[in-house]
């Protein structure tokens, strides 16, 4: 495994930084919840931030820090969707197509929600999940999974996850469609 | 102003005080000192007047706005709205490739159910995207090779310079040699043809068909020479034979139809067995029933149903020149 500073990669996938927080602005503004500053990219770490107010909303809380992996995993799906045929199965040299799938690869590596993010749901959850709130019960697995796969992103676990919904949903959503 | 264990601190002697704490081996938890009638952010005083809190921190009206509808800054949504049209450009753009991969899926089903020609035409389509993916190109060379189409495995085959060696291309290069193999055998029957060595060229065709058995031409071309050797070698049993095993392979041509007709006026005219002359006749109507599709047809038909018909009545067996000598040089007279 070889070791690339953090920083780097953020300024090479850095529409994704960008899509992330813009995702964590967006949920805050429709959840009502107040906003005290927001870094959509910088040089550093992190990469970006939106500093919130904290909610014991669940559902509130789940969709701020989850909104990002969704909206960015949907964002992947779709550049690479318009990108994997020509890049991947056919192998046409398409310039265009390369940037697309840099787009949508650079989007779904951000996808994961940061620690902090996961630790407010992880908080609430098991209380939530007590009350049979089924947000809450559903979000089990999910959060588990990706509090797994955010502590293993020293081991490239973001770009695993971009290539694999950039390349694996796409394929599988066409064949399945053909 | 800072608080420590409920009592109000300044900054400098908080930050005496966290030094002398951490070397004692403990930590204090310090709170910044807040005066819910200031606002927190524009710092003004309300007076009296307690703000409510937000996020641990009072907020006047006008400043509470603003945290709750933080806009979007411009440049954020010009490239939102570039990425949006972005998406549906690249989407639209990849349309084509959206067709050639369908087909691609289709042509691979296609090559699982051994359904050569339904999938080159599917490959065909994929080709127009001008791919180089190896595994693409290998089995759209593999389903025209399959067909007897050469020409058009050369055409996916030449879209890459190298292929790394795997078991497809083994196959694939295989059946090329073969097939490019067979094409000289070809070209060597042609000459001997044209050199009126009909017996050469027919035994070089069928090698040829054997060799590359998936042309359908050379496997045709094969079988029509023989046909022609067993005419002139006046073996009608082997002419009727090979008439009819190109009538399995071309059952609604009427040429081949009436290539039976013929062979079985033959064997009438040799034998006088009368159920080969009504077969004949069956055929004949056969043909000319197949052939009113076509003027071309339609005129070759007359042409060879004259010859056959007069084969049949007077149970002499000519080949066309000689019957165009006999009969028809008086009539362009």
């Amino acid at each position: 495994m070889f070791f690339i500073p953090g920083f780097v990669i953020s300024i090479a996938t850095f529409p994704g930084v960008i899509l992330h927080e813009t995702a964590h602005l967006f949920f805050c503004k429709i959840n009502k919840l107040a906003v005290f500053d927001v870094c959509y990219f910088r040089i550093g770490n992190p990469a970006g931030y939106v500093v919130h107010e904290t909610t014991n909303n669940f559902t509130k809380a789940f969709m701020v820090g989850m909104g990002p992996f969704f909206v960015n995993s949907f964002f992947c799906v779709v550049f690479c969707s318009a990108a994997f045929m020509p890049a991947w199965e056919l192998e046409v040299r398409d310039p265009l197509a390369y940037f697309f799938y840099w787009l949508g690869l650079s989007i779904g590596m951000h996808a994961f929600p940061s620690t902090q993010d996961l630790k407010e749901i992880w908080r609430m959850m098991p209380g939530e999940a007590k009350k049979f709130n089924p947000l809450a019960i559903i979000s089990y697995p999910i959060v588990g999974i990706v509090f797994v796969l955010n502590l293993a992103r020293v081991v490239w676990a973001d770009l695993g996850y971009g290539i694999a919904i950039g390349i694996l949903a796409p394929l599988a959503i066409f064949h399945s469609l053909v | 102003m800072l608080v420590v264990s409920g009592q109000p601190i300044c900054l400098p002697c908080a930050e005496k005080r966290a030094g002398e704490a951490k070397s004692a081996g403990h930590n204090l938890e310090f709170a910044r000192l807040i005066d819910p009638t200031i606002c927190g952010l524009c710092k003004t005083d309300y007076g009296s007047s307690e703000l409510p809190v937000i996020g641990g921190m009072p907020a006047c009206s006008n400043c509470a706005k603003g945290l709750y509808e933080r806009p979007y800054p411009g440049w954020l949504k010009l490239a939102m709205a570039g990425l949006l049209l972005l998406l549906a450009g690249s989407l639209w753009r990849g349309v084509p490739y959206f067709k050639a991969g369908r087909h691609l899926v289709l042509a691979e089903r296609a090559m699982d159910q051994g359904d050569y020609k339904t999938a080159s035409v599917h490959f065909d389509e994929v080709l127009k995207v001008s791919p180089t993916e190896q595994k693409v190109l290998l089995m759209g060379a593999k389903a025209n090779l399959m067909i007897g189409n050469v020409g058009g495995a050369a055409k996916f085959m030449e879209r890459r310079e190298t292929y790394p060696s795997s078991d497809l291309f083994t196959e694939v290069n295989d059946l090329g040699n073969r097939a490019v193999d067979a094409y000289k055998k070809a070209t060597e029957a042609e000459k001997l043809y044209k050199a009126h060595d009909e017996e050469g060229a027919a035994r070089l065709l069928r090698q040829a068909s054997n060799e590359y058995p998936q042309s359908e031409n050379f496997a045709a071309a094969a079988l029509n020479l023989e046909i022609s050797v067993a005419f002139n070698h006046k073996d009608y049993d082997s002419f009727l034979r090979l008439s009819q095993a190109l009538l399995d392979r071309y059952p609604s041509d009427p040429n081949v139809v009436g290539g039976v007709a013929s062979a079985l006026a033959c064997k009438y005219a040799a034998t006088g067995d009368p159920s080969y002359r009504k077969q004949a006749e069956e055929m004949l109507e056969k043909a000319r029933l197949l052939a009113l599709g076509s003027p071309e047809q339609k005129a070759h038909f007359e042409e060879y149903a004259e010859r056959i018909n007069y084969r049949l009545q007077s149970r002499v067996i000519i080949d066309k020149p000689e019957y165009d000598r006999r009969f028809r040089q008086e009539a362009k007279r």
